[in-house]
């Protein structure tokens, strides 16, 4: 078992030989070891490698010192005239104005890698979203295709029937023209007009006849006409 | 002055570190995952809703309920025609070559409905009747007329106009001891076409085409 600084988090009974960890991974689980954030699982299987590997397990005493001694070491806090001075340059250059975006939280930079994650997975989520919707609503409304198409047969015949139904209908406008130029306009229109016009030219005719004195072939008088022949 | 805080100082100060899945990497991962299921949701309730309704032949303003009319039973038809603007639309293409004023007339139609029955015996006055009040139904709904024909034999001819344009025309005909019928043509069409192109089609050639089959009106 190495031996660690004080303070550090104790390394528990080995697994078995099948979970054993690889030097990188060994390596790559030191510092969340002694930041205390391995699962139970993974801290024996790291103590059961360094067990059998004097690198790693130096390596973790090394990271375990540097630990202690810069925890040792005094918090130096800012000058106040130095964040006084870094202040004023900061509303200079900003211009007495402060912008935070909405989204953006108070204390995260602009281009951090966290805002940038989220945005990122802001970004896939919504694209994800608008095809899955557009997929559907262009599904939805596609033509419904749930008659099958008509032979060749069955639009021959349809065209067939729609010229007959337009035939039938030419068929009944004329016969409709015919009765009304026979039954009324003849009846009740031509015929008497004719029959008005027959009676005028009539009685204009008996007018004229009983109006001239002379009829009939005898010699007339001097001047008058003679009938020929 | 403060002390060192207890985590390494070897680890970056960001708890957000590529080396432990913290709450960064997660934190997008759920953000990812809460969107997408967001955006799951919203496609599956386009999916259940219903489809958008399509237009129905019988909210056309020149649609006649001819089957409501009753001028006829059905074991009187001798020709029952049914043509709706699916197969209407296939006529117009297959037409548009050899006769491009049939086809376009008919490109134009929703449907094209067509019932006739002889009349013999004692039904002859009862159908005459019905022909009538079928011709009062369809004033009362503003078809205007444009043939009316009541002597020996009676035609009917009506049209439906809505802003200026014709969408319906309906025939009614009786022939004592020959046959009555009923034509119902909605859609966009000329009156004018229909005349000239009938004019150019004799019936005696058609007469063996509509045979009344079982169909569904």
């Amino acid at each position: 078992m190495p031996h660690l600084p004080p303070g550090s988090p104790p390394v528990r009974r080995a697994p078995p030989p099948a979970d054993r960890l690889t030097c990188d991974d060994a390596l790559a689980q030191i510092e969340p070891h002694l930041d205390g954030d391995l699962a139970v699982a993974a801290a024996e299987r790291l103590a059961a490698h360094l067990e059998d590997c004097p690198g790693c397990a130096a390596e973790l005493r090394l990271a375990a010192e540097i630990r202690h001694e810069l925890r040792s070491l005094p918090e130096l806090d800012c000058p106040p005239h130095v964040l006084a001075r870094v202040t004023a340059e900061a509303r200079q250059t900003i211009g007495g104005r402060r912008r935070r975006l909405p989204w953006r939280p108070r204390s995260a930079k602009p281009w951090s890698r966290a805002a940038a994650a989220w945005r990122a997975a802001l970004a896939a989520g919504v694209v994800a979203a608008l095809l899955v919707g557009g997929a559907a609503w262009h599904a939805l409304h596609r033509a419904p295709a749930a008659q099958a198409e008509p032979s060749r047969q069955q639009t021959a015949r349809a065209a067939r029937e729609a010229r007959f139904a337009l035939a039938y209908i030419d068929r009944v406008s004329r016969r409709a023209a015919l009765e009304l130029r026979d039954q009324v306009l003849a009846r009740h229109l031509v015929l008497p007009a004719a029959r008005g016009l027959s009676r005028s030219l009539a009685a204009t005719l008996d007018r004229a006849a009983h109006a001239s004195p002379r009829s009939g072939a005898g010699p007339g008088p001097a001047g008058a006409v003679r009938e020929r022949s | 002055m403060r002390p060192m805080s207890s985590r390494s100082p070897l680890r970056p100060s960001n708890p957000r570190s590529p080396r432990t899945p913290g709450v960064g990497a997660s934190g997008s991962l759920r953000l990812f995952a809460l969107v997408l299921a967001l955006g799951l949701s919203a496609g599956a309730a386009a999916w259940a809703a219903p489809p958008p309704a399509q237009p129905r032949l019988e909210d056309s303003p020149g649609y006649v309920p001819i089957g409501e009319l009753g001028i006829f039973s059905r074991q009187e038809l001798t020709t029952e025609i049914h043509l709706n603007g699916a197969i209407l639309k296939l006529v117009a293409e297959a037409a548009r070559q050899e006769d491009p004023e049939f086809a376009k007339l008919i490109s134009g139609l929703e449907a094209i409905r067509v019932q006739i029955a002889p009349l013999k015996g004692p039904d002859q006055e009862r159908i005459r009747a019905r022909i009538d009040e079928a011709a009062r139904w369809l004033e009362a709904r503003g078809w205007q007329v444009v043939v009316r024909v009541r002597e020996k034999e009676e035609s009917y001819i009506y049209l439906k106009e809505v802003g200026g344009q014709i969408v319906g025309l309906t025939v009614l005909s009786f022939e004592p001891g020959d046959e009555a019928a009923l034509i119902n043509i909605v859609g966009r069409l000329d009156p004018a076409e229909i005349g000239r192109l009938g004019r150019g089609l004799h019936l005696r050639q058609l007469e063996r085409v509509p045979q009344r089959e079982d169909k569904h009106n």
